[in-house]
């Protein structure tokens, strides 16, 4: 019974039992589901103060519970990623992967899921992308700076937009222009 | 727009601070007299945009008036099958059918002007022929006729514009300055040219001015002429492609600072395009900027310092 109590205390709050009710109190729950005397389950019903419902809810646990381990039927094996199936990145092709996706214009949170479905749980959570990507943009500049003045005189038409001007049209989500 | 000395074209849209903007670079360039002259077009692409955006609204009506006279006729067809009278919905339906096939007609002479003036915009007519400013006008002046109504005020406004045809103007100018002589000029445009125009006859000569053996001096001459024609852009659709990557993203992301912005510019320019005209040849390459490398990841890593030194002794420098 004690192996009970701390499953059910670890276990997903669905299964727990209700917390104003007592291990005595579930017991005599159950019982009466299990005595099958007309009319038990309504009054210790009224007596507890709980629903039918709870009480038949109550005698399926502790049937489940008491059941000899042999007889529990084993839940189908879902297939989880053990540590050896999930794929191994080392730290550059990581920071690579994530500062790439954001270039591409897939958010931060995105790339932490994407990155969860490759590394399991050993993957990045989106603070960490989002510096990786800091400091990726830091060094975009200079290298932008180079390339710009060397794109510069090779323009001879250019295709001109109000949003490399800091135009005034309204945006949705953010007042900084392109 | 003053660091871009070499710039002889700006396409936009038919924004006024722009248009103002460029006026003013283009004064500028007159009091200096080695500096190249500026000049403004009127980009196809939201011409092409706002017709398609009229015309998907009167199919819109045409198919609901259609719509509306299937199912008064169904109803006649029911009546009869009742065998009951249908003379009081017949002349219903006969008048909803009249209206529907009036406004179904309507719509594809509309439809009609516009793909005559979209051709008309093109560099080549639909004969295979060289468009000019003269043949444009007069195929857009007697499409813009159909045209009347006043949602379509928008697109003959744009039409109507000196510069929407700039770049024919520019492209004629530029041909002539490649190739004095008119009769190689039209050989090579016509060699130049990928699709076979509808003319039989230009279709033949075209064929003969594709297989012919060239010369060294009708190569080099033939160069100069494709470089003109491949050089000569009518719309801003990349600017407008970027614009959406943007916009999209500025949606996405909760910020969008200067260093990110950086960012995704310099993945957009390395990324190579997947299909197309310029399939697998990336904005910085396409524009002839010589990389040591064009890969995203790499260009990021690599010092500025030691990339400035690569690009001047790969001869990027003007």
């Amino acid at each position: 019974m004690v192996d009970w109590i701390t499953t059910k205390c670890t276990s997903p709050t669905k299964d727990l039992p209700m917390n104003t009710l007592s291990l005595r109190d579930i017991v005599c729950n159950a019982a009466a589901v299990f005595s099958r005397c007309y009319g038990a389950v309504t009054r210790r019903a009224e007596q507890a103060g709980c629903s039918r419902q709870t009480l038949y809810h109550h005698a399926r646990q502790l049937e489940r519970q008491l059941q000899p381990q042999d007889n529990i039927p084993v839940p189908a094996e879902v297939p989880s990623r053990t540590l050896a199936q999930v794929a191994s990145l080392d730290d550059p092709t990581r920071r690579r992967l994530a500062v790439t996706a954001f270039a591409m214009g897939i958010s931060t949170r995105q790339i932490e899921d994407l990155l969860r479905v490759i590394l399991g749980e050993d993957g990045p959570d989106h603070t960490t992308i989002g510096r990786w990507v800091a400091d990726a943009a830091k060094t975009a500049r200079p290298v932008l700076e180079t390339l710009d003045a060397a794109c510069i005189p090779k323009v001879s038409t250019l295709a001109v937009d109000e949003i490399f001007f800091g135009g005034d049209r309204l945006w949705s989500a953010s007042s900084l222009r392109a | 727009m003053k660091p871009f000395e070499s710039l002889e074209f700006a396409i936009s849209d038919a924004a006024q601070g722009i248009a103002a903007g460029v006026v003013k670079v283009a004064q500028s360039r007159h009091d200096v007299p080695s500096a190249l002259p500026l000049e403004h077009g009127l980009d196809v692409f939201h011409t092409v945009m706002e017709a398609k955006r009229v015309l998907a609204q009167h199919w819109r009506r045409a198919e609901a008036a259609w719509e509306k006279a299937e199912t008064i006729a169904r109803k006649v067809a029911q009546s009869k099958q009742q065998g009951i009278d249908a003379r009081g919905v017949a002349p219903t339906a006969r008048a909803a059918w009249r209206s529907a096939i009036a406004l179904f007609e309507q719509v594809e002479g509309q439809e009609a002007a516009w793909d005559r003036i979209h051709a008309a915009l093109d560099l080549f007519g639909p004969d295979g022929q060289l468009n000019d400013r003269c043949r444009a006008q007069a195929e857009i002046g007697a499409a813009l006729e159909v045209l009347s109504g006043a949602d379509w005020s928008k697109v003959r406004n744009f039409l109507k514009e000196r510069r929407s045809l700039a770049f024919l103007d520019r492209m004629h100018r530029r041909l002539e300055q490649a190739e004095p002589r008119r009769s190689w000029r039209e050989g090579w445009w016509l060699r130049h040219r990928r699709v076979r125009p509808a003319d039989l006859r230009m279709s033949l000569v075209q064929a003969v001015a594709c297989d012919r053996e060239l010369d060294e001096e009708e190569c080099a001459s033939y160069g100069r002429v494709a470089v003109v024609l491949g050089d000569t852009f009518r719309a801003s659709s990349a600017v407008e492609c970027m614009n959406s990557v943007l916009r999209m993203q500025q949606s996405r992301h909760r910020r969008m600072t200067q260093p990110m912005l950086d960012l995704k510019q310099l993945y957009w320019n390395t990324r190579s395009f997947r299909c197309g005209p310029r399939k697998n040849v990336c904005p910085y390459l396409k524009l002839g900027l010589q990389l040591p490398t064009y890969d995203f990841w790499e260009l990021l890593t690599i010092d500025p310092a030691q990339l400035t030194q690569q690009l001047s002794t790969q001869g990027n420098a003007e």
